[in-house]
């Protein structure tokens, strides 16, 4: 697990940050909980990259445990899904909150990546994008 | 509460402590009658407003600071970098709304996530003037101003 690493643990007193690194299906899962902001995108950031830096990776960010994300955590998870599919890999997002889903829709990149309602879901969009 | 009122805010340049002026401004909204949406609209573009000035990185940054001005009608924000000059310095120059009219002042953010930004908080109130410095070292300070109306009683 990688933990975000900020002050009493908190940003700013608002939910800290921590990602879990697991597997779904054979595919890497990142699942972050808590705030993304300015603060502890880094720690989001730094989980994705250590996925991606072997080489192609297909995998799924699991945004049901975040409870807030703003521009910054998006510019992180678009850059890793262009470094991802750069390599012939993928980010695949599961995400049912209306606020998250929100920024995506107010950005347009709700029209770039594969939003999953479900791991399963997000695992046979995958598993599509694989056989294709 | 009363109709009309101000709430001032000062912190270090810390990403840090951008979550509080997020939970402040979050609490603030509340009193003032924002449901839900209108609460989590505020406290989100307050933070992409900090998150701009605070990447429009100046060495001679002391502080940011958020005034929330509330009157009947609506409730203004401004979010601003606070030099240690403070007096000093120039008016900042004006961000074209939608894009980023940033020309390399801004030292960690790019053009996209200021567009990003932007985007954002024009998304999320009434109106959202950004202005950040043309070139770094002339003494302008970084701002940005938000406006949204308040519920109808």
């Amino acid at each position: 697990m990688v933990s975000a690493d900020t002050q009493g643990g908190a940003s700013g007193g608002s939910q800290p940050l921590t990602v879990r690194l697991d597997e779904v299906d054979g595919y890497p899962l990142v699942v972050p909980v808590g705030e993304i902001d300015i603060a502890s995108v880094g720690v989001l950031q730094q989980a994705l990259d250590q996925l991606l830096e072997p080489g192609p990776t297909r995998l799924v960010l699991d945004l049901e445990g975040v409870q807030y994300l703003d521009s910054t955590g998006l510019g992180a998870i678009t850059a890793s899904r262009g470094r991802a599919r750069e390599e012939g890999g993928d980010v695949v997002v599961v995400c049912t909150r209306a606020r998250i889903l929100r920024l995506f829709a107010i950005t347009g990149l709700d029209r770039v990546f594969s939003i999953c309602a479900s791991r399963d879901e997000a695992v046979a969009a995958l598993a599509a994008g694989e056989a294709s | 509460m009363t109709n009309d009122g101000e709430v001032q805010l000062s912190l270090p340049p810390q990403p840090e402590l951008v979550g509080v002026a997020r939970l402040t401004l979050a609490g603030l909204a509340s009193r003032l009658g924002y449901d839900y949406d209108g609460v989590e609209d505020l406290r989100t573009a307050v933070a992409e407003a900090l998150n701009l000035v605070l990447q429009a990185g100046h060495d001679a940054v002391l502080a940011l600071g958020v005034v929330a001005r509330w009157s009947a009608g609506e409730l203004e924000l401004t979010v601003r970098q606070h030099l240690r000059d403070g007096g000093a310095h120039r008016a900042p120059v004006a961000v074209p709304a939608g894009g980023s009219g940033n020309n390399g002042a801004v030292d960690d953010a790019g053009d996209d996530d200021i567009a990003v930004a932007v985007m954002v908080m024009e998304a999320l109130v009434d109106e959202a003037v950004v202005h950040l410095p043309q070139t770094s070292g002339t003494g302008e300070y970084a701002e940005v101003r938000l406006r949204k109306a308040r519920p109808s009683r």
